[in-house]
């Protein structure tokens, strides 16, 4: 990755972890201050791990928001913010026609609606539970949705260059100060970005920055900022966020999208029954 | 990037923060000693066995059998399931990439890690990269869904860690000649660590009314695994079984 794209990525971080509050109200509509110290209060009942580099448990992000959009200051809703998508014409068509293809009733089908695992980034935005552990050399998240779990391999060792190409990728991360830093690479390009209508391709590498923090109500949050880079599809890299409170209050549980999948593809395309 | 994109230039963050209020960052922490680049939080409860790592069936198990040998002792609905069931090996659910239920899981030729912590042990699988989470003193609800994976409950009983499991459906087959079962079916899985750590005594009692005239139990063994990673597991894709 170039020395400029990690610089603005570092100064992206900073701002990011000072403006989070807002922008997480932004995205979640109306509540009270009253409401969301109540619920602060709630999913904190058994507080999470006091350490900042333990992220151990189960983090649930608010709401379901199925793009992926360019971080802004101010908050932009994502129908505005994917103007500032850095789409290559290459992706700018493809786009278009997974907009259209939904606009018709028949969405193109992805992996996931086959019940493939669901790719990243695009798992990152699933409205499910996860839950973190940590073993020595990897942490492993378990992901409630269609029971992805995603390795992330903290052993030291560089990216391997001839690991195979999986629906998740290979990670390999560390720490930078409290901060863990994650680099996938390896992806096939049987997924998308997001479930929209974004793509990626062979060359698709994710950069992310994972840190823990606490709002203004008392609840603890974690923030993975998530830079895209991939040059057949955008112009540039670009960098999307995502929040996961600690939810005390729930569990992972079972989940089989394999068990009479209603939305299987037909042609390619899909048509929820 | 436009300037949209940019963020804000780092004076006017303070300002904003500093009138806002808003996150807090968590307070910096003694660096925690670190396994493998992880750190190290919490452990497995004091004065338990530490059955942490990454296992393996040391004998893939392709039919499950009564300790003592002879056959599982299936009623007349069981014996007639299970006959159909090894007329037609095609229709081995897990052909199809669903779960393969309890206690099959332990039994395929793929490894697992089991990860312990104080309040819950998870087993973390490449087939078809299933897991399933396990708090110790879950209060069990015999009312609950039927599931693939059953609900399942941890505890110790001495230095073997037993976990409970019920309400599981229907739809899986406890090994991989076909031997059925239905949703009366309950589990107890036993692990007993070696004194050196490198494997476990595994048994497995199997209840059901309806398939089984009596609870039988099987014994398996694991086999500590050297490292600690798993590969990523497509079922749908390249792994058909």
């Amino acid at each position: 990755m170039k020395a400029d794209h990690l610089a603005k990525l570092a100064m992206g971080a900073c701002a990011v972890a000072l403006l989070g509050a807002p922008l997480a109200l932004a995205q979640r509509g109306p509540q009270t201050d009253e409401q969301q110290a109540a619920q602060a209060k709630l999913w904190n009942a058994r507080p999470a791990p006091s350490d900042p580099r333990d992220f151990q448990g189960v983090w649930w992000t608010r709401g379901y928001d199925r793009t992926f959009r360019p971080v802004t200051d101010p908050f932009m809703n994502p129908k505005e913010a994917a103007k500032l998508l850095p789409l290559t014409p290459l992706e700018a068509k493809s786009r278009q026609h997974h907009l259209d293809m939904e606009e018709a009733g028949t969405p193109i089908v992805d992996a996931s609606t086959d019940c493939y695992p669901h790719g990243l980034p695009r798992m990152l935005a699933s409205p499910y539970p996860i839950q973190y552990n940590y073993s020595p050399g990897m942490i492993t998240v378990l992901n409630e949705v269609a029971h992805n779990i995603r390795y992330i391999h903290m052993d030291g060792k560089p990216m391997p260059k001839n690991e195979p190409r999986t629906y998740l990728g290979y990670s390999i991360g560390h720490w930078e100060g409290n901060t863990l830093v994650v680099e996938t690479d390896h992806f096939n390009d049987k997924t998308q970005l997001d479930e929209e209508s974004l793509s990626h391709g062979l060359k698709l590498h994710l950069h992310e920055e994972i840190t823990k923090f606490t709002n203004r109500f008392g609840g603890v949050e974690l923030r993975d900022l998530i830079t895209i880079t991939d040059p057949d599809h955008y112009t540039k890299p670009w960098t999307a966020v995502r929040t996961y409170p600690w939810r005390s209050d729930i569990k992972v549980s079972e989940y089989t999208c394999e068990e009479n999948n209603r939305n299987k593809s037909v042609n390619g395309v899909t048509v929820a029954k | 990037m436009t300037s949209k994109i940019n963020l804000m230039a780092s004076a006017k963050l303070a300002a904003i923060a500093a009138v806002a209020g808003l996150a807090l960052a968590l307070p910096a922490a003694a660096q925690p000693n670190t396994a493998g680049g992880v750190p190290i939080f919490g452990a497995p409860k004091p004065g338990t066995p530490n059955l942490n790592g990454k296992w393996i069936n040391a004998t893939p198990m392709v039919a499950l059998k009564p300790i003592g040998g002879g056959a599982p002792p299936l009623t007349a609905k069981g014996k007639a399931e299970y006959a159909k069931n090894r007329a037609n090996p095609k229709s081995d659910p897990i052909n199809e990439c669903l779960l393969h239920g309890q206690p099959r899981l332990l039994f395929t030729k793929y490894p697992f890690m089991i990860m312990q912590y104080e309040t819950h042990v998870d087993f973390v699988h490449e087939a078809n990269h299933t897991f399933q989470i396990t708090y110790f003193g879950e209060k069990l609800d015999p009312d609950a869904d039927p599931i693939w994976l059953g609900h399942t409950s941890a505890k110790w009983e001495g230095k073997t860690l037993v976990i409970d499991g019920e309400t599981y459906n229907d739809q899986t087959w406890l090994d991989y000649t076909g031997l059925p079962h239905g949703t009366q079916l309950k589990t107890q899985e036993r692990f007993t660590l070696s004194k050196e750590g490198k494997s476990i005594a595994g048994k497995v009692t199997i209840t059901d009314p309806e398939y089984f005239t009596k609870p039988w139990t099987a014994a398996f063994t694991l086999t500590k695994q050297p490292g600690g990673t798993l590969r990523q597991f497509a079922c749908m894709a390249d792994h058909k079984m």
